[in-house]
């Protein structure tokens, strides 16, 4: 049991900032002018998508890229495999080769341990992400009538929205202890210890986001 | 990539109410005011072009933030500079009584700042939010913890960091 968050704010205002106060330097003198003109000459998109090797990679790596897609098809002897690993690592080690390469699909589908990380790489201003929970330890991400690019490794997915306007739906497992997903730089939904933690960010527009 | 003029403006102001207060929480977390006066102007930097208010914009910078500062730490040399492997003394020629005065507050910096880097990365950082007056959410929106744990986790780093300053203040 913690205390309220106002006996803190004596305490706190107290002994501990006059202590902390020791450490303090004067401010740079920068104004919002200064950093504004800053982020105006900065070149590019507000966000950086991948890293550039990754698309020489992805061009080279189609063959590899195949396997990916067969692992979410349904009843493929790849997706029984992955479906049987069920502990982390969570991808086999043939999907481990194409783990460095955007995939274009409408999907992907893994077998989580015990936590998993999905990461839209863009801010979305527009579309949805629907959030259903799941019996088993399948974790789902699909795009409604699109293809993206997907990496699915090392305990997480990581999707290319570079549309930034389609609709996803991601099926989570009931069972899975720790899972977070983020949009750009927000953390949208975050699981901890079995634990939704309900604080987490929304994102802002016509972009949406529904939870179980 | 000029903004629309709302978002302009609600700029300026969040920047004029949080930029202080980030950057402090940032000198006391690394301990080296350049590099804080960086991270502090890059989580700026991204904020405007993020083009849109984040729906917790304090807890969206602090996160920001200790990011950036993970990767500072992470990817180059750069290391903290502690304070006492930098003292500058005043020169000979000042009075006595200032140079006795610089002493103290220099040994107090010294101890401070030896308590506080004693503790947990992530109950530093909820101590420094705090005394920066994030609230329980906005500390675990940034620190990515659960609010319920939020309060023992500053009731802990408060116990660590005063028994570490008393002792240190006791060998002094």
């Amino acid at each position: 049991m913690h205390p309220p968050e106002d006996e803190w704010e004596a305490e706190v205002d107290g002994e501990l900032s006059e202590l902390l106060g020791a450490l303090d330097d004067p401010a740079p003198s920068v104004s919002a002018e200064d950093v504004i003109r800053a982020a105006e000459a900065r070149p590019g998109p507000a966000r950086k998508i991948p890293h550039a090797a990754l698309w020489a990679a992805s061009l080279a790596g189609l063959t590899a890229a195949g396997i990916v897609v067969a692992a979410i098809v349904p009843g493929s002897p790849l997706r029984e495999a992955i479906e049987r690993i069920g502990a982390d690592p969570v991808v086999p080690a043939a999907e481990d080769a194409a783990s460095d390469l955007w995939s274009r699909q409408s999907g992907v589908a893994l077998v989580a341990g015990r936590e998993i990380e999905i990461r839209f790489e863009t801010t979305q201003s527009q579309g949805s992400i629907e959030l259903v929970a799941v019996g088993g330890d399948s974790v789902r991400v699909e795009v409604r009538d699109d293809a993206v690019g997907f990496i699915v490794g090392g305990g997480s997915i990581r999707i290319q929205n570079r549309a930034a306007a389609a609709s996803y739906r991601i099926s989570l497992p009931e069972q899975l202890p720790a899972a977070r997903i983020t949009v750009g730089p927000d953390t949208i939904y975050r699981r901890i210890g079995g634990e939704v933690v309900r604080d987490a960010f929304q994102p802002d527009g016509g972009f949406a986001f529904t939870e179980p | 990539m000029n903004r629309d003029e709302p978002f302009a403006g609600a700029f300026r102001r969040v920047f004029e109410s949080e930029f202080d207060s980030l950057f402090r929480y940032l000198n006391r977390l690394t301990g080296d005011s350049t590099s804080a006066g960086d991270i502090a102007q890059e989580t700026f930097v991204r904020l405007y072009r993020r083009g849109a208010m984040p729906r917790d914009t304090r807890a969206w910078l602090a996160a920001v933030a200790n990011n950036l500062v993970r990767d500072e730490y992470r990817t180059s040399s750069r290391r903290r500079v502690l304070l006492e492997a930098n003292l500058h003394l005043p020169d000979s020629c000042e009075a006595r009584s200032s140079l006795e005065d610089e002493l103290l507050r220099r040994e107090r910096e010294r101890r401070v700042r030896r308590a506080l880097d004693g503790l947990p990365v992530r109950s530093r950082q909820a101590l420094l939010l705090r005394s920066e007056g994030y609230s329980y959410r906005e500390i675990a929106s940034a620190l990515d913890y659960r609010v319920s744990g939020v309060g023992k986790l500053i009731v802990r780093a408060m116990e660590e960091f005063r028994r570490a300053y008393e002792e240190a203040d006791a060998s002094a």
